[in-house]
């Protein structure tokens, strides 16, 4: 059975018993420790909200003659292509 | 003009690929900070699934680069295949595609537990669930395990008062953050005596010691990393063959 959750995501439910997370400082604990606006903001977005802004992202990498190349990786497996 | 990415999903889903989106762009839509300057899938390797594959890379006018071609046979042994979008407005973009990955489930059991994001002007993009994601991003590269704790951090920040028992094991089993996971565990301390025994660093953030819980995390990484370079090793001694086969002519490099 799929769902569409408030954030616009489809999928199936979870099952089994909900558990309360009041008294769990999550939110407030990743504040602290994350200490970024900018990645909390991202956090608070849904999916379609941070599609849009990664596709702005594109535009202005275009307007700035970014190259399209993937980056240099010396992890990756794939760097023996040398891209 | 709508972009490379917008273009790439967009088209995919007209051709009706067996795919779903992975890599740095499904990170994106799970609240992982990064910009990915290439679109990576997961393909149902069979002949339906690359029949599909290939009309998309026709029409995005891909070009296969680097070794191996695309086939079954390269994609069912672990291989990625690479194209480049060469047509109007694509820019080059890349595109990765691999049918299986180390440690991660076989693609009709990923296909099942996908995820359907409505993107607006594409359509509903079937996307690898997160608990997939998490796992296929368990590769050698440093910059996956950032990826990784930000996912489940995003996971944890946006997710509801009601939790199920299921996403709180999911938390228990991939969180890489010290601190949530000695809160987590004091919080549901029953539900992280279940979690232990897959995943023995545990013990120490149900003892609420978070210093020596960020020590084994970091032990659990280089392990996995371990495991995925040794992965790549036999995969990696096949690239240098047919990249020395195409260099002499001896395969076809584009589809």
């Amino acid at each position: 059975m799929k769902r569409r959750s408030e954030d616009g995501r489809k999928g199936k439910s979870w099952r089994g018993q909900k558990l309360s997370m009041e008294a769990f400082p999550g939110k407030a604990l990743i504040r602290k420790i994350v200490d970024n606006d900018e990645v909390l903001d991202w956090y608070e977005l849904n999916p379609q909200e941070r599609f849009a802004e990664s596709q702005k992202l594109w535009e202005i990498f275009d307007l700035f003659g970014g190259s399209y190349d993937v980056q240099p990786d010396t992890q990756s497996p794939f760097n023996i292509f040398k891209t | 003009m709508s972009s490379p990415i917008h273009r790439v999903l967009s088209t995919f889903l007209k051709h009706k690929v067996r795919a779903l989106l992975m890599g740095g762009q499904a990170c994106i839509l799970y609240g992982g900070a990064e910009f990915s300057r290439n679109i990576d899938f997961a393909v149902m390797v069979s002949d339906e699934g690359l029949n599909s594959l290939k009309s998309a890379l026709a029409e995005l006018e891909a070009e296969n680069i680097f070794v191996p071609p695309l086939s079954q046979e390269a994609l069912m042994k672990g291989h990625a295949c690479h194209f480049r979008c060469k047509g109007e407005g694509m820019r080059d973009l890349r595109i990765d595609v691999m049918g299986v990955m180390r440690a991660v489930s076989p693609f009709p059991e990923l296909w099942e537990r996908r995820v359907e994001i409505e993107l607006p002007e594409i359509g509903g993009v079937p996307v690898m669930a997160l608990a997939d994601l998490v796992q296929a991003k368990k590769t050698q590269r440093d910059k996956d395990w950032h990826m990784l704790r930000q996912l489940i951090e995003s996971d944890m920040y946006k997710s509801s008062n009601e939790l199920s028992r299921e996403k709180i094991l999911f938390w228990f089993a991939e969180c890489r953050t010290p601190e949530l996971l000695v809160n987590l565990a004091a919080k549901y301390p029953a539900l992280a005596g279940v979690a232990l025994e897959k995943r023995p660093l545990l013990e120490s953030a149900i003892s609420g010691n978070a210093e020596e819980t960020a020590r084994l995390l970091k032990s659990e990484e280089d392990m996995e990393k371990e495991l995925d370079w040794r992965h790549w090793q036999g995969l990696k001694a096949e690239l240098e063959k047919w990249r020395h086969e195409k260099k002499h002519g001896m395969c076809n490099g584009v589809i």
